[in-house]
């Protein structure tokens, strides 16, 4: 019954998908309205396929419906039933369908919002492309990643759960659909990049209609993002949060280029400028997305997040390659069109600084890129094995890392056009003692080492700027002054400092080790005092957990090691004590025998850890108040997209 | 523009085709100890007997070829599947031993090392399946996977009665693949 | 010309001052050499563990990884190089096993290349910069059209002068 509805489902939004597709293109190259209209109404109509493959999933995994073979290979009668719900999203079949269901979300709402402009060509051009992506997911559901294939089970079956790693932390619930929402929401801009390509508008509208999807995406990737690092330092115990894995790569890669297609856009908005950088980096950024999951299903690189593969490699290459293709294609056609009118006046102006922007983070982008596909290259000109691991990155971020605190001080004080240095220096003035009073704090408190203290000075710089830029808002416009694109931008910014300051201390300042303790022992780390107190094992339906209590400072921690029965899978789950300060994390490395009662713990403590996490919350906040509109100011009008550029010999 | 288009185009088409041509990783077993004398193997066994590979290999030298031993080592776990999967070709191997062609019986000696495993869990795991050989569990043994470059369980290794290392098999064995290459 | 008043060039030069001194005892403060223990988690994190799909030994749980690490500290304290223990894992188990990319040979393209990217990018925008920049030279006046700014000028002042006398605000910096 579920498998029934479960590929009717799939079944539908290809359909749907595809008629859509058709009818809209029909409507646009004949300008029937009607067609347009009566187009748009098939994205409902995939959505409700969707829900209805969703739905069909979701009630097998939770009823344990062992006829369909991704609830036999990944669900099992003795996981919890939050995670049964997971489990949809953790393998690589239902994965996919949890990525069609966004897809479709999108477009959906896409279809919605736009209902009333739907004779533009512009937004069915943007149509179309959102309905051929989403027929090419529904086709790899019923191709290389089908979830509903029927499976035999034997009398007494019980499936083996899903990895014993997606089985024992919340964040499995939040992380992977969060970081969809973010990927797949990038479809939404790009589908108007090549709307904008195709009708030849290539002005600010399409900027205009598609700033919020932009942000909401970013928003989103943002979140998973820090969500993802979360889960990988509460539950890997070696208190890393970021290793550089071909994976973690893969969500980084998007996140760069959009970071710096929803600045450079600002200068397109303002002044027009920076056309071609910013059709590249929304196409950029929506190929790497479809990169990324490449990289992370097909196989390729090895890397302990990846998917089991299956044949769906080559379906993803050839949908890169053919979006990719089809965008060098546009932009070729368009050629010298595309060039914005004017240039930057001057390189110190607020457009100089976010063309240093955009260079900064398309670096940062080559270096990730490079690194994680360099061994691939080794391999196929001089067939050896190389591997690119967190050394080279952590090197090669660093004085990327620097410029972008710098411009992110001295961006928001650059005016538009041109600045005087006089003015430049004025302006800089406060955010130049923000600087040095982090410097000095940074000292005072014990922190030591040039490159860490300048850091925390560069951070210092940044903030500052950006706590000057709100005091000058609010100030201004009272409570009105924290809320809107800049102000909820600056907020963000804020956030990121706070992000880098506990990435420098954290790392700079790690002490770390691993001692073997008989019971009631203690020793000494790092000026606390840690005691082997006792153990306990306790049993679960889908496990054992050896369990010990250890006091450090007063407090007692519980790390332990579980062992999945279904799998025999071992899995170290430590504990973490919080505070703004400072995080102590103790991990269980070898739990005690019923003949030898020792055991080996790893201890590691982190300054300033938190604010990883704070950062990353201020930066959603900034985000949600950069989506708010100013109440006062007058809403840009609908209708008023930028009017088609005369194109020699184009038509419209 | 036209040029610059052109050229990134290029580059993707290099970039796809680097991709589309690789083949799933995984990290390389290594063979290199294949015809290599083996590193030295001993330690004490889950049922208390002492195993030593350099005992076994100095008897060897002062006995006929028809009566040399042959030695069989089994990198294993509990939790690994394909051990599960194998086990009953090692029993078959360890009761059976090997017969050639002409009915001489060949003397051969199985020993497992456990790695990455728990002595309890060893224990409840032979009890399941069955088997007597010496398996060794001591701390020392990551020591020997090490040496043997063992990557994952299983990885069975077949030492002649010389000391070298003949034969490496990566994945779960069947009785066939054991004895072949085995004379006497 | 950057014109300043006394007070805020001597607060720019105490800001300087302060932000010197603190970053150099900042840095001739902290430990120069390496504990024995560090250097060895160091190595440990660019030595990859074999069996884990890339993560470096000194954040795998696997025992091959932790019978590693312990013979990394043992190599340390016998006084073996950097190089030399890494020399010994490239050879047990090959290059992949090196995290870290060499910087000799085909190898340091990965980090070179990023550099020339940007390199270029830099040189290509300043290119374009300094192309599309219209020429905007100083225009100077003629001797004729001086005298005439001058006098108009005088006019202006003295019937400004005559109507609004002490209203007027000196125009300040």
């Amino acid at each position: 019954m579920n498998l029934v509805i479960g590929s009717f489902g799939v079944v539908l939004t290809l359909a749907a998908t595809l008629t859509g597709a058709v009818t809209v293109f029909i409507g646009v190259k004949y300008k029937r309205d009607r067609l347009r209209i009566a187009g748009a109404r098939y994205a409902w109509i995939a959505f409700a396929g969707m829900c209805l493959s969703t739905f069909a999933m979701q009630r097998a995994l939770i009823t344990r419906d062992f006829t369909i073979q991704y609830v036999a290979e990944h669900g099992s009668s003795s996981t919890p039933p939050l995670y049964n719900v997971a489990t949809m999203w953790s393998a690589l079949e239902g994965s996919i369908l949890l990525w069609g269901l966004i897809l479709a979300g999108y477009l959906a709402v896409v279809a919605k919002k736009f209902s009333n402009r739907l004779s533009d060509p512009m937004v069915s051009w943007a149509l179309i492309s959102m309905f051929l992506v989403t027929a090419f997911f529904s086709l790899v559901m019923l191709g290389p990643a089908n979830p509903f294939q029927s499976f035999n089970p034997p009398i007494g079956y019980d499936g083996p759960g899903p990895n014993p790693l997606l089985q024992n932390h919340i964040l499995v619930a939040f992380h992977p659909p969060m970081l969809y929402l973010g990927y797949v929401g990038f479809t939404v801009p790009f589908s108007f990049a090549m709307a904008a390509l195709i009708t030849g508008r290539l002005g600010e509208g399409w900027l205009l209609v598609t700033r919020r999807w932009t942000l909401l995406s970013w928003g989103f990737l943002t979140a998973g993002i820090i969500l993802g690092a979360w889960w990988a330092y509460d539950v890997l115990g070696w208190g890393g949060y970021w290793g550089w894995d071909p994976v973690e790569n893969a969500s980084l890669l998007p996140w760069l280029t959009g970071t710096a297609y929803l600045h450079s856009v600002l200068v397109q908005e303002r002044r027009g400028l920076l056309r071609v950088w910013n059709l590249s980096l929304v196409c950029a950024t929506f190929l790497l997305t479809i990169l990324g999951t490449f990289i992370t299903r097909s196989g390729i690189i090895a890397s302990v997040h990846a998917f089991s593969e299956g044949g769906i490699g080559p379906w993803l290459l050839w949908f890169f390659s053919i979006v990719l293709f089809a965008v060098i294609c546009l932009i070729f056609w368009r050629g010298e069109t595309l060039r914005s009118q004017g240039g930057i006046d001057s390189p110190l102006s607020r457009e100089g600084a976010f063309l240093a922007n955009n260079l900064a983070f398309a670096g940062f982008a080559f270096v990730v890129l490079l690194g994680t596909i360099f061994p691939l290259i080794v391999e196929a000109l001089q067939d050896r094995q190389i591997s690119v691991g967190a050394p080279y990155f952590d090197r090669m971020s660093m004085p990327i890392g620097f410029a972008l605190l710098f411009l992110m001080a001295v961006a928001p004080v650059l005016p538009w056009r041109k600045a005087s240095t006089e003015l430049l220096r004025d302006r800089i003035e406060w955010p130049a003692w923000g600087g040095v009073l982090s410097l000095v704090i940074a000292v005072l408190v014990g922190g030591r080492g040039f490159l860490s203290l300048l850091g925390f000075a560069f951070a210092g710089f940044a903030g500052m700027s950006a706590i000057r830029h709100l005091f000058l808002s609010i100030t201004r416009n009272k409570w009105r002054g924290i809320i809107g694109r800049t102000n909820g931008g600056m907020i963000v910014h804020l956030g990121v400092v706070f992000l880098a300051i506990g990435l420098i201390a954290s790392s700079s300042y790690l002490s770390q080790g691993s001692y073997s303790l008989q019971p009631g022992e203690s020793i000494q780390f790092s000026q606390s005092t840690i005691t082997y107190l006792s153990a306990e094992q306790l049993t679960f339906p889908n496990r054992i957990e050896e369990r010990v209590q250890i006091e450090i400072d007063g407090k007692t921690l519980e790390p332990s090691v579980e062992r999945f029965t279904a799998s025999g899978q071992l899995v170290p789950s430590p504990a973490t004590d919080t505070t703004v300060v400072k995080d102590i994390q103790i991990a269980l490395l070898d739990p005690p025998d019923e003949e030898d009662k020792s055991i080996v713990i790893q201890v590691t403590k982190q300054p300033l850890l938190f604010w990883i996490w704070l950062g990353g919350l201020v930066m959603l906040l900034g985000t949600v108040l950069s989506a708010v509109s100013i109440p006062k100011r007058r809403a840009i009008p609908h209708k008023r997209i930028a009017k088609p550029l005369p194109v020699e010999g184009q038509g419209t | 523009m036209k040029s610059g288009t052109l050229a990134l185009g290029a580059l993707g088409i290099v970039f796809v085709i680097l991709l589309a041509t690789r083949t799933t990783q995984t990290n390389g077993p290594n063979f290199d100890i294949v015809g290599q004398p083996s590193p030295p193997i001993q330690g004490e066994a889950v049922n208390g007997e002492e195993f030593k590979l350099d005992e076994i290999l100095f008897e060897n030298r002062s006995l006929p070829t028809s009566d040399q031993v042959w030695v069989v080592v089994n990198f294993f776990a509990s939790w690994c599947s394909g051990c599960i999967i194998e086990h009953s070709e090692l029993l078959e191997f360890h009761q059976e031993g090997v017969s050639l062609e002409d009915g001489t019986k060949c003397r051969t000696r199985l020993i497992g090392v456990a790695f990455n495993d728990r002595l309890d869990d060893i224990r409840d795991f032979f009890e399941k399946y069955g088997g007597d050989w010496p398996v060794l569990a001591d701390e020392g043994t990551n020591r020997v996977a090490i040496d043997f470059s063992v990557l994952t369980a299983p990885e069975t290794v077949l030492i002649a009665p010389n000391g070298l290392v003949v034969k490496k098999i990566v994945g779960p064995v069947n009785y066939d693949d054991l004895v072949t290459g085995i004379t006497c | 010309m950057l014109t300043l008043s006394k007070s805020r060039a001597i607060s720019w030069l105490t800001m300087m001052a302060v932000f010197l001194a603190a970053l150099i005892f900042g840095t001739l403060d902290s430990k120069t050499t390496e504990t024995p223990a560090e250097r060895a988690a160091s190595l440990a994190s660019t030595i990859a563990c074999p069996q884990c799909s890339g993560q470096p030994v000194s954040e795998s749980s696997a025992p091959i990884a932790q019978v590693i690490r312990a013979e990394i500290k043992e190599q340390v304290d016998q006084g073996l190089s950097d190089s030399e223990i890494k020399a010994i894992y490239i050879q047990r188990y090959g290059d992949w096993v090196n995290l870290n990319p060499s910087s000799k040979g085909f190898d340091s393209i990965v980090w070179i290349a990023p550099f020339l990217i940007i390199g270029i990018g830099l040189g290509g925008i300043t290119l374009a910069y300094s192309r599309r920049k219209p020429d905007l030279g100083q225009v100077g006046l003629t001797s004729d059209e001086e005298e005439k700014v001058l006098a108009m000028r005088e006019e202006f002042k003295e019937n400004d002068y005559s109507e609004q006398a002490s209203k007027e605000q000196p125009i300040g910096e």
